[in-house]
C-alpha cells in the first residue's frame, strides 16, 4: 500500500512539476515563481519516499515529532479547502470573462446584422 | 447553401491573407461562402489583414483560447444563418480548397459533422513522430472520455450540419475543445464520418501547433470538469 501512495504522490508531483515547466515557457510565470514552485513540487516527491524526513526537520528544532505531523495533516486538510474554493472562485470569474469578450466581439456583427435586415 | 468558414486566429499576420485567398468562394451552391476569422486577443495586426483579404473579423479583446474563439465563430456564423460551418487552422497546416471534401457529405449525404483527418493514408508520412504520439495518446483519451473513436480527434479541420452546431454543448477554451466535440457526437447522436486531408506542415506551422506537452493540460482540464462540474 505504501508503496502505491508513493508511486501516486510521484506521478502528481511529476504532472504538476511538467506544468510548471510549461507555465515558465509560455511565461505565465516568472523564473522566480517557477523555481520555488518546482522546489515545492520535487520537495513533495522527496518526502514521499523519504517521510521521515519531516520528523528529522522536526528533531532538529524540538524533537516533538509527533506533533509536527498532526499539524502538517491538519493543514493539508485547510490546504485542500481552500484550494477548491479558490478554483471555483476562479473558475466562475472565467466563465463571466469569457461570456463578456464573446459579447463584445459578435456585438459588431449583431448590429449589421439588424441593420441588413 | 450557406457555408461558413470558421478559423480562429492569434499572431497570424505572416500566413492569414494566404489562407483566407485559397478558401474557394463559391461551392456548388447558390449561397454564400463567408469566412469568419476571430481574432483571439493577438498583438499582431491579423485582424486588419484579415479584414483586408476579405474576412469577416470579430475580435476577442484579450486571449481566451482556441475553444472561446470557436465558439465565437459558430454563434456567428449561426447569426447570420449558415447551413454548413467549416473550422480550419489558420496557420496554414490545412489546404483549404479541401474544404469541398468535408462539406461534400454533409450537403450530399446527410452527414451531421465531418472530420477531416490527417493520419489517413498519405497523411501518415509527413507527420514528425511526437506529433503522431500525441495525437494517438489523445484518441484514447478522447475514447475514454467520451466512447467516440476517431484517427484525428485533435483535427482542426471539421465540418458540421447547422442542426449538430445548433445542438452541441461546447464551453471548452482551450484546445480540448476538440475532444468535447466528438463527445458531443455522441450526446447528440449526430451521423459522423472521417474523410483524409492533406497536412501541410511547415517550419512556421510546427511552430505554431500544439506541444505534445499539452496533452497534459488538455488531460487535467477534461478531469477537472468531471470532478468539480463545468457551466454550459
Amino acid at each position: 500500500m505504501a508503496i502505491v501512495l508513493k508511486i501516486i504522490a510521484t506521478l502528481l508531483g511529476s504532472v504538476a512539476l511538467a506544468k510548471t515547466v510549461l507555465a515558465y515557457k509560455a511565461k505565465e510565470d516568472s523564473f522566480t515563481v517557477s523555481l520555488v514552485w518546482a522546489i515545492v513540487w520535487v520537495g513533495i516527491i522527496f518526502i514521499a519516499w523519504r517521510p521521515a524526513t519531516i520528523d528529522q526537520i522536526a528533531d532538529i528544532f524540538d524533537g516533538r515529532s509527533t506533533t509536527i505531523g498532526q499539524i502538517a495533516g491538519i493543514g493539508f486538510v485547510l490546504l485542500v479547502f481552500v484550494l477548491y474554493r479558490m478554483y471555483l472562485k476562479a473558475h466562475r470569474q472565467e466563465q463571466k470573462i469569457i461570456a463578456l469578450t464573446r459579447h463584445i466581439a459578435l456585438q459588431g456583427l449583431a448590429k449589421k446584422n439588424k441593420r441588413q435586415k | 447553401m450557406k457555408i461558413a468558414v470558421i478559423m480562429p486566429v492569434f499572431n497570424e499576420a505572416d500566413v492569414i491573407e494566404k489562407v483566407i485567398k485559397r478558401v474557394p468562394k463559391k461551392l456548388p451552391n447558390d449561397g454564400w461562402v463567408k469566412v469568419f476569422v476571430v481574432d483571439d486577443g493577438s498583438d499582431d495586426n491579423s485582424s486588419q489583414i484579415a479584414r483586408r483579404a476579405g474576412a469577416t473579423v470579430l475580435r476577442h479583446p484579450i486571449n481566451l483560447g482556441v475553444g472561446a474563439a470557436t465558439i465565437t465563430g459558430i454563434r456567428a456564423a449561426l447569426m447570420l444563418g449558415a447551413d454548413v460551418l467549416v473550422t480550419i487552422d489558420s496557420d496554414g497546416q490545412h489546404d483549404p480548397l479541401e474544404i469541398k471534401k468535408l462539406v461534400s457529405p454533409i450537403v450530399k449525404d446527410g452527414y451531421d459533422f465531418v472530420i477531416g483527418s490527417r493520419f489517413k493514408v498519405n497523411g501518415q508520412k509527413k507527420a514528425p513522430w511526437h506529433r503522431l504520439l500525441g495525437n494517438y495518446i489523445m484518441n484514447i483519451i478522447t475514447f475514454c472520455f467520451y466512447g467516440v473513436w476517431a484517427s484525428d480527434t485533435q483535427s482542426g479541420f471539421k465540418a458540421f450540419s447547422r442542426k449538430a452546431a445548433q445542438s452541441m454543448q461546447l464551453s471548452f477554451f482551450g484546445y480540448e475543445i476538440c475532444s468535447e466535440m466528438i463527445g458531443e457526437i455522441k450526446k447528440r447522436k449526430l451521423r459522423y464520418r472521417e474523410v483524409p486531408i492533406k497536412i501541410i506542415y511547415s517550419d512556421y506551422s510546427l511552430r505554431k501547433g500544439q506541444s505534445p506537452l499539452n496533452a497534459i493540460n488538455i488531460l487535467l482540464r477534461m478531469i477537472s470538469r468531471i470532478i468539480l462540474g463545468g457551466h454550459k
